[in-house]
C-alpha cells in the first residue's frame, strides 16, 4: 500500500510546475510569433519581417537574397514592414526598440546606422522620402531621422497620448499620423509640429488613405471618416457597424473597405454613400486591393475573396483558402497577390493568381 | 469551453473594472486580484487548514511514535496512519479540491491580464474578439501607463543618480513570495515534508522573480498584489489556529473529532 502522507508541498509540485510551464510557454527553439508579417516588395524583391528574421526574396529568380540577422539572435525580433529608400537603403524596425538601416548593394547587407533612441518596440512600418526616415514607436512617440546618418532632425519627436502602431504618410512637406489615441495628426515634416489634430473617438490602427484631398481612416469603433487634408475637419461619415483594422483603397472615387464584422463595403468617395455590401468569409483586418475590374478582400480564416468592383459580384466560382491566419496586408505584383499568413507551419507567403484564385506557397517557413 | 467560461468574463470584468476606475489599467489588476482572492476565499481556507491539520498531526506525540514504531513497515505505517485521520476526522485529499479548482482561476488570470494589455497587433486583434457588446469599442487599446511603469513591458526602475536601473517589482515580488509561502506552509514535524517546504520558499521566489523579471510588469503587480493579500490571509489563519491549538504534541481537533466525541460510543452500550 502507498505512503499516504501527503505533506502539501508535495500536493502543491507538480502543480506549481505545471504553472511555470503555461507561464513560460516550455522555452526552447524557435520563438512563437506573436504577431503577423510585415511585408514590402520594391523592385521585384519582397521584403518581409518575420518572428526572428527579416528576409529579402528576388520574386523573379524565386530565391532569398538575404536574411538579417544571419545568425539567429532570440533578443531581435521583427514584425513591422521594411521602409526602402529610393536608393535601395532598407529600413527595419525591431522590438528590440531598435531601427537599422541597411545597405543591400551586395547580397549581405550591412548596416549602415543603428537608432536606439526608442524606448519601446517598433510595431509600424517607417516611412521615408529622399532625406527623411519617419519611425513611429510604440512609445507613442514619431522620430525624424535623418537618412543618412540616422541622426534626430526634429528638436524633439512628436509625442502622441498612445502607442504608434501604423506608418505615416508623407504628404510633400505634411506627414499624416494615425494613432491609437484616437486622434489623427497633421505635423510638418521640417520640425514635427502639430498643423492639426482631429479625435475619431476610438483608436485607429492603419495608416489614413489620401485621395482627392481627403484623408480615409477607419476606427475600432467602425466608423471610415474623410477629412479634409488641409483642416483635418470632417467631410463625412459612414458607420460600418464593426471595428475598421485595415486601410481603406480609393479608385475611380469609391472607397472599398473591409471591417472585423466579416463585410465588404464600396462607398461614394464624394459623400460616403454605400454603393454595394458583401459578407465575407471571416473577420477581415486587412486593406482591400483592386486591379482591372476586380477588388480583393483578404479575410482572417485564410480566405482571398474577388468581387467585381461594379455591383460587388462575386468574381470565383470559389474562393482561394489557405491554411492560416490573414491578418497583414496583401501586396499585388503583376498577376499575383501576395499573402503574408500567420499561424502555418509550412509556408509564410502565398501567391495567389489574380485572375483565377489559385494558391501556391511562395516562401516556405524554413526559408524564413 | 474556456475561452467562454473563464477567459471572456475575466478579460471583461477586468476592463469593465478599468473603466470603472477612470481607465487605469494597474489600478484595475490590484481590484480585480483582490475580487478574485476573495471569491476563492473559501477554497483557500479549507487548503490552508488542511494544511495546518496536517503539520499538527506530523508533529503530535502519537504520530512520531507511530513513525518509530513502524518505520521498516510501510504497510503498517499506512495503515496506521489511515486509522489516525479517521479518528482525527482529517481527509488528506480535502486540501487538494481547493488547489484543482484555484488552478484554472490562476492560468484563467493571468491570461486575462497578458491578453487585455495585448501588445502586438496580432493580440489587439484577438483582444477585440473577446469584448462583450456592451463594453465600448472605445475602451481599446487600454492605458498600460501605471505611476512610472508601462504595464506591458518588464519594469525597471531608472534613477538619474544611479547607473543601473532597479527592478522594483521584482525585488518585491521575490521578497512577498517568500513571505506569503513561509506564512502559508506550516511548520512540519516530518523531515522529508520539512525539507520540501524550505526548497519550496527558495524556489517559488526565484521562479516568480524570474517571470517578474523577464515578463509584462502587470503580472509582476498581480504577483505582488496576490502575495500582499496571501500574506494577510496566512497571519489570520496563523492567529485562529494559535487561539484554538491544544498543548504541545497532542493532536488537532477538527470538527469531525468534535462530533465523534459527542456522539455515544455504540460498542460501549453492548
Amino acid at each position: 500500500m502507498k505512503d499516504l502522507r501527503m505533506s502539501p508541498t508535495i500536493k502543491f509540485l507538480p502543480l506549481m510546475l505545471l504553472l511555470a510551464l503555461v507561464l513560460t510557454g516550455c522555452g526552447g527553439g524557435p520563438i512563437q510569433a506573436s504577431s503577423w508579417p510585415g511585408v514590402t516588395v520594391a523592385d521585384d524583391t519582397l521584403y518581409i519581417a518575420y518572428n526572428q528574421y527579416v528576409l529579402a526574396y528576388d520574386l523573379e529568380t524565386e530565391r532569398e537574397i538575404w536574411r538579417y540577422p544571419a545568425e539567429v539572435d532570440r533578443t531581435q525580433t521583427f514584425y513591422a514592414p521594411p521602409a526602402i529608400s529610393d536608393d535601395g537603403l532598407v529600413i527595419i524596425g525591431g522590438y528590440d526598440q531598435k531601427v537599422y538601416a541597411l545597405s543591400t548593394s551586395s547580397n549581405r547587407p550591412e548596416t549602415v546606422w543603428v537608432f536606439e533612441g526608442s524606448s519601446d518596440r517598433i510595431i509600424g512600418a517607417p516611412a521615408t522620402n529622399a532625406e527623411v526616415v519617419l519611425v513611429p514607436s510604440a512609445d507613442h512617440k514619431l522620430y525624424a531621422l535623418g537618412l543618412s546618418n540616422g541622426q534626430p532632425i526634429w528638436d524633439q519627436p512628436f509625442e502622441s497620448r498612445h502607442a504608434l502602431w501604423s506608418a505615416p504618410l508623407i504628404d510633400g512637406d505634411t506627414v499624416y499620423l494615425a494613432s491609437l489615441d484616437h486622434s489623427l495628426y497633421a505635423l510638418d515634416l521640417k520640425s514635427g509640429a502639430v498643423l492639426w489634430e482631429n479625435d475619431l473617438g476610438s483608436a485607429i490602427s492603419d495608416t489614413p488613405s489620401l485621395s482627392n484631398g481627403l484623408l480615409l481612416s477607419g476606427t475600432f469603433e467602425g466608423i471610415l471618416f474623410a477629412l479634409d487634408k488641409e483642416s483635418g475637419r470632417e467631410v463625412w461619415q459612414f458607420d460600418s457597424g464593426s471595428a475598421i483594422w485595415g486601410n481603406p483603397v480609393v479608385e475611380d472615387d469609391v472607397v472599398y473597405v473591409a471591417n472585423v464584422g466579416k463585410e465588404a463595403f464600396a462607398l461614394d468617395l464624394d459623400n460616403g454613400a454605400q454603393i454595394w455590401q458583401q459578407t465575407l468569409a471571416s473577420s477581415a483586418s486587412t486593406s482591400p486591393i483592386t486591379r482591372d475590374e476586380l477588388v480583393y478582400f483578404v479575410s482572417e480564416e485564410g480566405a482571398v475573396e474577388a468581387f467585381q468592383k461594379n455591383g460587388g459580384d462575386p468574381a470565383w466560382p470559389s474562393n482561394a483558402s489557405i491554411l492560416g491566419r490573414l491578418l497583414a496586408d496583401p501586396i499585388l505584383v503583376n498577376d499575383e497577390l501576395f499573402v503574408p499568413v500567420m499561424d502555418n507551419t509550412e509556408c509564410v507567403v502565398f501567391g495567389i493568381n489574380a485572375e483565377t484564385g489559385s494558391a501556391r506557397c511562395v516562401i516556405q517557413l524554413d526559408e524564413s | 469551453m474556456w475561452n467562454t467560461l473563464i477567459l471572456e468574463p475575466a478579460i471583461n470584468a477586468l476592463i469593465f473594472i478599468y473603466d470603472l476606475l477612470g481607465q487605469n489599467f494597474g489600478l484595475a489588476i490590484i481590484v480585480f486580484t483582490a475580487l478574485v482572492r476573495l471569491i476563492t476565499l473559501p477554497l483557500t481556507y479549507q487548503q490552508m487548514r488542511s494544511s495546518m491539520v496536517m503539520a499538527d498531526i506530523q508533529k503530535s506525540d502519537r504520530f512520531k511514535k507511530m513513525q518509530a514504531k513502524y518505520k521498516n513497515d510501510k504497510q503498517k505505517m499506512s495503515e496506521e496512519q489511515m486509522k489516525l485521520f479517521r479518528e482525527v476526522g482529517y481527509n488528506p485529499f480535502s486540501g487538494c479540491l481547493g488547489l484543482i479548482v484555484q488552478f484554472p482561476i490562476i492560468i484563467g488570470l493571468y491570461q486575462a491580464i497578458i491578453r487585455s494589455l495585448a501588445a502586438t497587433p496580432a493580440q489587439l486583434f484577438d483582444l477585440s474578439k473577446f469584448i462583450y457588446a456592451a463594453i465600448p469599442d472605445n475602451l481599446i487599446p487600454l492605458n498600460s501607463t501605471f505611476l512610472y511603469m508601462n504595464l506591458g513591458q518588464p519594469e525597471r526602475l531608472e534613477l538619474s543618480f544611479l547607473p543601473f536601473a532597479i527592478p522594483v517589482l521584482t525585488i518585491l515580488v521575490v521578497i512577498s513570495t517568500y513571505l506569503q509561502t513561509k506564512l502559508t506552509t506550516p511548520s512540519s514535524g516530518d523531515q522529508q515534508s520539512a525539507q520540501m517546504s524550505q526548497m519550496m520558499s527558495l524556489y517559488m521566489p526565484l521562479l516568480l522573480g524570474y517571470f517578474a523579471y523577464t515578463l509584462a510588469s502587470g503580472l509582476a503587480l498581480y504577483f505582488v498584489t496576490s502575495n500582499l493579500l496571501g500574506i494577510v490571509q496566512g497571519l489570520v489563519m496563523r492567529r485562529v489556529r494559535d487561539a484554538n491549538a491544544g498543548p504541545e504534541g497532542a493532536l488537532p481537533t477538527t470538527k469531525k473529532s468534535k462530533q465523534a466525541e459527542k456522539l455515544p460510543s455504540t460498542t460501549n452500550k453492548r
